[in-house]
């Protein structure tokens, strides 16, 4: 049974237990990180490092997080700040793996076992731009609320739900004319 | 009328059909030892001891014992070869975190830029 938010940091706070907290914090959502990047990054093993470098960061950054802000929303911003660093770094490397997903183009140890449409709707979302693969990652795949979104990369809600709706037309449009 | 903002799914019916799937996938176990990875690399290095100040002084001592190495055998003559070239290969900050575990480095803080709407 997980802890809420609001407990954790309590927990944390609490002289001696800062790192049951982080455990817990652990325990709650390394799995939702670790997916919010792979979607990203595509590659397991350039997910797993930026994962464990989001907790990392997570860690070090607690004692100077602000109680009134939201948690959640707090460590998925580290997560995407440190996968766009990730993939700002390392574009061959992405695209690569993009490729790399294509049927037929598998190796052992891609970890994509995806039928052909799912192989074709990662593609398309491979041709939005990041911060738009972002924003369609995060309301599709993560179902957060507009509201996490804005919190999580500075936008308005107006405008993320303008570039997800934009992101979705580009998408379906992909997969009628790559069909 | 239903607008985009309330029901965007219903205007692209593919989609919600793909909602939900994902060919992704893992290592058996690999959320498991995700954790304690994690907490090995957060937890366990807090609980170390706090040399962090010892190593500097040792790295600045080391990087002036290192230059005046190189300095002496530019200066008295070049007669090993084979040792140049292996200090030439290692900092010495490379050489303390290698040993220490210790990132002389610290992090930067976080940035997000604006989001560019296309």
């Amino acid at each position: 049974m997980h802890l809420n938010d609001q407990d954790i940091l309590k927990l944390y706070t609490t002289s001696g237990k800062e790192e049951v907290a982080f455990g817990k914090l652990v325990e709650k959502y390394h799995q939702r990180i670790y997916w919010h990047i792979r979607k990203m990054v595509i590659n397991h093993e350039d997910a797993n490092d930026v994962t464990q470098n989001t907790f990392v960061k997570v860690w070090k950054g607690l004692p100077g997080f602000k109680k009134e802000s939201n948690l959640f929303t707090w460590m998925y911003r580290i997560a995407t700040n440190e996968t766009l660093n990730f993939i700002k770094s390392n574009k061959k490397r992405v695209a690569q793996a993009i490729e790399d997903i294509q049927i037929g183009n598998r190796k052992d140890d891609s970890f994509f076992t995806g039928d052909e449409i799912e192989t074709k709707l990662y593609q398309a979302i491979a041709t939005l731009p990041e911060k738009q693969k972002l924003v369609f990652n995060m309301k599709y795949f993560d179902e957060l609320k507009y509201t996490e979104i804005a919190e999580i990369v500075n936008g308005t809600v107006g405008s993320l739900k303008a570039s997800y709706h934009h992101a979705q037309k580009k998408i379906v449009a992909h997969l009628t004319t790559h069909d | 009328m239903k607008t985009t903002d309330e029901h965007p799914e219903n205007e692209f019916p593919t989609l919600e059909q793909l909602k939900g799937k994902s060919g992704f996938t893992t290592p058996e176990g690999y959320f498991d030892s995700l954790q304690r990875s994690i907490l090995s690399q957060t937890i366990e290095v807090s609980k170390a001891p706090k040399v962090f100040s010892m190593y500097r002084v040792l790295g600045y001592t080391a990087s002036v014992a290192l230059i005046a190495s190189i300095a002496s055998v530019f200066f008295l003559g070049r007669n090993d070869q084979s040792s140049l070239d292996e200090f030439g290969q290692l900092t010495v900050n490379d050489y303390f975190e290698e040993v220490s575990g210790v990132d002389l480095e610290l992090e930067e803080t976080l940035e997000f830029d604006e989001m560019a709407m296309n």
